[in-house]
């Protein structure tokens, strides 16, 4: 059986999630501590995945990636390849349509952490940035783990925003669930078999570490 | 090591609550007394650079911390809080939190093992916050804060918490601080003892105001704030140094601006200096010099001022040795049976109270 798209769906998630923490950490610290008034507004628009369908999503990442559209049309010209129907730009919707699952528990995670670890090292002369790597990280390192595996779980579960701006390309941008749905629609019920049932027993797996972890360990001691 | 002065004129506005204080702050310990919700935290909060919207301004020595001159961050200055919940990293050791202030001290700082002898911290540091008790993790804090290398040291109610046994242990500790680290201490306490035993200075706190600061015995022995210290009973402080120990009854003389006095309980080297309180009801007045009593103090005193208390009962200021006040209470039978009125001459036997041997 052809496993690339184990591969291709395995690098989609890595990548995503890569990218989800270096600009959904600070996002979720802003979430968390900032006190603007468009926090609301910025909290809603991280939540919208969660509930708008795969395919308006989608709709809309093709416009924007679309070699005249106003991303695709840049990356075209600054790097001679188009955005649809390629892995970064399958990469950039998967970015989207994963940020809560990324986001929020982070936030959520710096938000349960106050105010107060920040001040103590503030006290003892540390910058806040120094702060936010040497304390705030460390005390959500729940969070992390939490944002780490529900963003990479998530991403690899992703079907019809991809279908859309993706296609089906092999080796490209053919990830396990798209190849299930190529496997149904020529008759392959063997292969999408096995297909469906590694993404159920990894998904299984994934949610069971989370909710171990999050049942054992208790944070916060002293604060 | 000279320790400049802190001077602040700042204030904090809140939902119901207003903080106003200016005041300066010298080297030594100075306690911030009031009752709770006074202001007092709030305050400690301001200086150390923690509430974003306090006015004013701030200057340590030469440098504007906030204010017109210039502004520091509350990272930058050298100032150390220790909070009343000691607040320990919960993920690092107690090691590593001393490590964490150590790494990131603000110029000049004590010798870690100095530190860590000096608060016993040894055999706690391989522990996790959560396996020490209250006292140790107010050692490990104190420690933590000291060796983060501050000039002033705001400490906030260091000693609630702890039983009995625990405040003896470091009280010491905290009284040796500014001698032995050269860093000037500001301790906020709603607890009187707290403040006797430990501060050179006391600030007296109502309702988001400073009253006044002044020396602690001298604030203390003034009947116009014993309502705020909450005393029911008039008393005065007497600093004292040692200046001789009989070892033969363990009896120690000390020198006061009173008198020569000899308590039991003190082995403090001569010279050491010590602080008394003598309450009203430890002052027995006698006509004669006291020789046939088991007191140990009788001192020449001249009747001041009567005062009428409650039904009976008379409030007598006495002037003692050199310059030396001193407060006792007589039913009117006594007032009459021993002519007492101002200019009389007369004998006080005493029994000091020791509070404490400042090292």
């Amino acid at each position: 059986m052809n496993l690339t798209p184990v591969w291709i769906s395995l690098q989609l998630a890595g990548g995503t999630v890569a990218v989800l923490l270096v600009l959904g950490t600070p996002l979720a610290w802003w979430l968390a501590t900032g006190r603007s008034r468009w926090r609301a507004a910025v909290d809603a628009v991280v939540a919208l995945p969660l509930v708008l369908p795969p395919t308006v999503l989608g709709f809309y990442m093709l416009i924007l990636l679309a070699p005249q559209g106003p991303v695709g049309g840049p990356w075209l010209a600054v790097t001679g390849q188009t955005l649809t129907f390629s892995f970064a730009g399958v990469v950039i919707t998967s970015v989207l349509y994963s940020l809560p699952f990324v986001v929020q528990p982070l936030r959520d995670a710096f938000r349960g952490i106050g105010p107060r670890p920040l001040e103590t090292a503030a006290m003892l002369g540390a910058s806040p940035l120094d702060a936010f790597f040497t304390v705030a990280c460390p005390l959500a390192g729940r969070g992390f783990v939490t944002a780490i595996v529900l963003g990479f779980a998530h991403t690899l579960g992703e079907f019809g925003a991809i279908l859309m701006v993706g296609g089906s390309l092999p080796g490209e941008t053919r990830t396990v669930a798209i190849a299930i749905y190529e496997h149904v629609e020529t008759l392959d019920y063997a292969a999408a078999h096995t297909l469906s049932a590694g993404l159920l027993v990894f998904s299984f797996l994934a949610l069971l570490a989370i909710y171990t972890l999050n049942g054992r360990r208790r944070l916060g001691v002293g604060f | 090591m000279t320790v400049p002065p802190l001077d602040f004129d700042v204030s904090l506005e809140r939902a119901g609550f207003g903080l106003r204080a200016a005041d300066r702050l010298e080297a030594g310990i100075t306690a911030l007394f009031g009752p709770s919700g006074c202001g007092k935290t709030s305050l400690l909060r301001c200086l150390a650079g923690l509430e974003p919207t306090c006015r004013g301004r701030i200057r340590h020595g030469d440098q504007h911390w906030q204010g017109p001159g210039g502004g520091v961050p509350a990272h930058r200055r050298p100032v150390g809080l220790v909070f009343q919940d000691t607040r320990l990293f919960p993920h690092l050791s107690a090691r590593e939190n001393l490590g964490f202030a150590e790494r990131r001290r603000r110029g000049e700082g004590p010798d870690r093992a100095e530190v860590i002898d000096a608060l016993g911290l040894r055999p706690l540091l391989n522990h996790p916050p959560a396996a020490l008790s209250g006292g140790e993790s107010q050692r490990v804090a104190l420690g933590r804060a000291l060796l983060a290398g501050p000039r002033i040291l705001l400490l906030d109610e260091p000693l609630t918490g702890l039983d009995t046994a625990r405040q003896r242990e470091i009280m010491p500790l905290l009284r040796a601080i500014p001698a032995r680290f050269g860093v000037q201490l500001l301790v906020v306490t709603h607890a009187v003892d707290e403040v006797l035993a430990l501060a050179d200075r006391l600030i007296l706190m109502r309702d988001g105001q400073l009253m006044t600061q002044a020396p602690v015995d001298e604030l203390y022995s003034s009947p116009a704030h014993w309502a705020m210290l909450g005393q029911r009973e008039p008393a005065v402080l007497w600093p004292g140094r040692v200046v001789a120990r009989d070892n033969d009854w363990g009896l120690t003389t000390l020198a006061t601006d009173a008198g020569r006095l000899r308590v039991s309980g003190v082995s403090a080297r001569p010279n050491a200096p010590v602080m008394l309180r003598v309450s009203a009801r430890d002052v027995v007045l006698s006509l004669e010099p006291p020789l046939a009593t088991s007191v140990l103090n009788g001192l020449p005193v001249r009747v001041e001022a009567l005062e009428r208390e409650r039904e009976g009962l008379v409030r007598v200021r006495l002037a003692v040795g050199h310059r030396a006040t001193l407060w006792t209470r007589v039913t009117r039978q006594s007032v009459a049976a021993l002519r007492l009125e101002p200019g009389r001459r007369l004998h006080a036997l005493i029994r000091p109270e020791v509070l404490g041997i400042n090292h």
